[in-house]
């Protein structure tokens, strides 16, 4: 039954084990296969994966699972793999995803503009969420302060500041569904 | 010769201090290896070795476990005492039933509802697309996960598993609103879930895993395909029911004081909350209410249970309210009650195809008043 959970409900479920289970069963593979198929090797890919899983279970009550833990996933998932990229780099290692690949990426005018178009979108949104919500989305994405940070400093039980982050991000999701890449930006 | 310029750029962007340019470039470039689909050599075993690996390292630095947790409640041995003040028998059956052209061409008069004449489920995909099942047409509807998803008819669709079953399923779910025909469902292991009319449920496009398991709501039948290795768990709430293959109806309204479970072929074990559970057998029923644990009924009335799917009200020795409840949801009517509720019991059989001004003349019968205005129905004392 519990994999008809959502991820939040697993998170937070009391049956350990098997919630966690059911979230590794539904993204092992996705973070896996990222890992892969850019580090080119079985025990990186293994590695990273392990790191992220136990990195999500051990933070499990501050990260924020919704709609779903995807975006968290996928962000963890390119910055480790960057950072296993960066090293390797520095031993004289070049894996799938080259470093001299890196210095010939060139950037178009055409991707500039969808960065900013998605920034410009991002603060427009933000501003338009009500003052509490836009402050505590601030202090928690820009100043990157914890849950229980955010609730010290403004009077605020833990549970309410989640619950306000969650709701802010799921509508700055929905008001910003055009930008494919918006879900890594918040 | 070491990329410098690669590596300052990878620095920067690691410690969060890129340039918009700069993090443009290093998003790019890492989206310019695509994942390939193709098969992983001994895909599951890595899953496996892995995971152990992974739960392993938590367990041994995470807190312990608490071996025992609070469970209050306990059977109810007591029968449940039945005040019935009069029971009322009334008996409707159309000998010749009404031919469809009829029923779709008689006009509802003026302050009576017509019953549902066609099934207006709707279908919420994983990515928020919502399919109103009677205005798509006919074929396949969509691909979700692994499945196919084809509209069979009006009141019926079916999931169907592409070749390889293997990757993240999707979770769809299906409504039946107030005021729609029940709805069949195939899932995407042939296992098949008729949808009383107020009920939802929700489901993988296909299973993955050692379990199949569905959440509900409302009513529902259903006839499991027979898998030994993957045991079949319908969960509402804090209840979940375990089966293997077989054929059993659930009754779990919310606005109802407790579920019924009713097996009707094989065998189901139900659960409430961690450790309280009850294997059934064929033709008994599981009562689970949120205050007394679980309650077995030896013999049931299967034809009381099943009424529904075969198209009638079946009321046996019930009470006003639940009767009314019923009626609400076939008909979508809001019902108010005028005074003091009767406390009688009433019993009776009437074909659900029936005008609502039909079912409650027969009620009048037994002493009850009704009126009926737009889409409510006052009861009146």
């Amino acid at each position: 039954m519990l994999s008809c959970l959502s991820d939040k409900d697993l998170l937070l479920s009391d049956k350990e084990e098997s919630a966690f289970r059911v979230l590794y069963n539904r993204y092992w593979e996705l973070l896996y296969r990222k890992a892969y198929s850019r580090l080119g090797n079985r025990s990186d890919a293994e590695d990273i994966t392990q790191e992220i899983f136990i990195t999500v279970w051990r933070n499990r009550q501050s990260i924020n699972p919704e709609p779903t833990l995807a975006p968290y996933l996928l962000t963890a998932v390119k910055y480790a793999i960057i950072k296993k990229v960066y090293r390797e780099a520095k031993k004289g290692v070049t894996v799938a995803l080259s470093i001299s690949e890196l210095e010939h990426t060139g950037i178009t005018e055409e991707d500039i503009l969808h960065y900013r178009e998605l920034q410009g979108a991002l603060s427009k949104e933000i501003a338009t969420l009500p003052d509490r919500m836009q402050q505590i989305y601030r202090l928690n994405r820009m100043d990157h302060l914890q849950v229980a940070e955010i609730a010290t400093r403004l009077n605020l039980s833990e549970q309410t500041v989640r619950n306000t982050l969650s709701i802010a991000v799921k509508r700055l999701r929905e008001k910003l569904s055009d930008f494919s890449a918006a879900s890594f930006f918040l | 010769m070491k990329p410098k310029k690669g590596l300052n750029l990878l620095k920067k962007y690691l410690t969060g201090k890129p340039s918009p340019e700069e993090q443009i470039q290093v998003d790019k470039w890492y989206d310019s290896i695509e994942e390939k689909s193709e098969e992983i050599e001994s895909i599951d075993q890595i899953k496996e070795e892995l995971y152990l690996r992974t739960w392993n390292q938590l367990s041994q630095t995470s807190q312990p476990i608490s071996l025992y947790k609070k469970t209050l409640f306990r059977y109810s041995i007591a029968a449940a005492l039945i005040i019935c003040l009069g029971t009322f028998w009334f008996l409707f059956q159309q000998k010749n039933p009404p031919s469809t052209q009829s029923l779709v061409h008689a006009a509802a008069p003026k302050n009576d509802v017509a019953p549902p004449t066609d099934s207006r489920a709707i279908l919420e995909l994983a990515d928020g697309r919502i399919i109103i099942l009677d205005s798509a047409g006919s074929g396949s509807l969509a691909t979700q996960g692994q499945a196919v998803i084809t509209k069979l008819s009006d009141d019926k669709i079916a999931y169907t598993p592409l070749e390889n079953e293997t990757g993240i399923p999707s979770f769809n779910t299906l409504r039946v609103p107030k005021g729609s025909k029940p709805v069949q469902l195939q899932l995407a292991d042939g296992s098949l879930v008729w949808l009383n009319v107020g009920s939802s449920i929700t489901y993988p496009s296909h299973f993955v895993g050692n379990t199949r398991e569905v959440k509900m709501t409302g009513e529902a039948y259903f006839e499991i395909a027979s898998n030994a290795a993957r045991p079949f768990i319908v969960q509402k709430g804090e209840m979940s029911i375990r089966v293997l293959g077989t054929h059993f109806n659930v009754n779990a309204y919310e606005d109802e004081t407790s579920s019924k479970i009713t097996l009707l072929e094989g065998s189901v074990e139900v659960n409430r909350a961690a450790n309280e559970k009850l294997l059934i057998k064929p033709g008994q029923q599981a009562v689970v209410a949120s205050s007394a644990g679980i309650k077995l009924v030896k013999s049931v009335d299967m034809d009381e249970v099943m009424a529904w799917k075969n198209g009638w009200f079946y009321f046996n020795r019930l009470s006003l309210p639940e009767i009314m409840r019923q009626l609400e949801k076939w008909y979508d009517v809001e019902v108010t009650y005028e005074g003091a509720k009767s406390t009688k019991n009433f019993t009776g059989m009437v074909d659900r195809n029936n005008q609502l001004s039909e079912v409650v003349k027969l009620m009048e019968m037994a002493g009850i008043k009704f009126r009926i205005s737009g889409k409510k129905i006052h009861v009146m004392q």
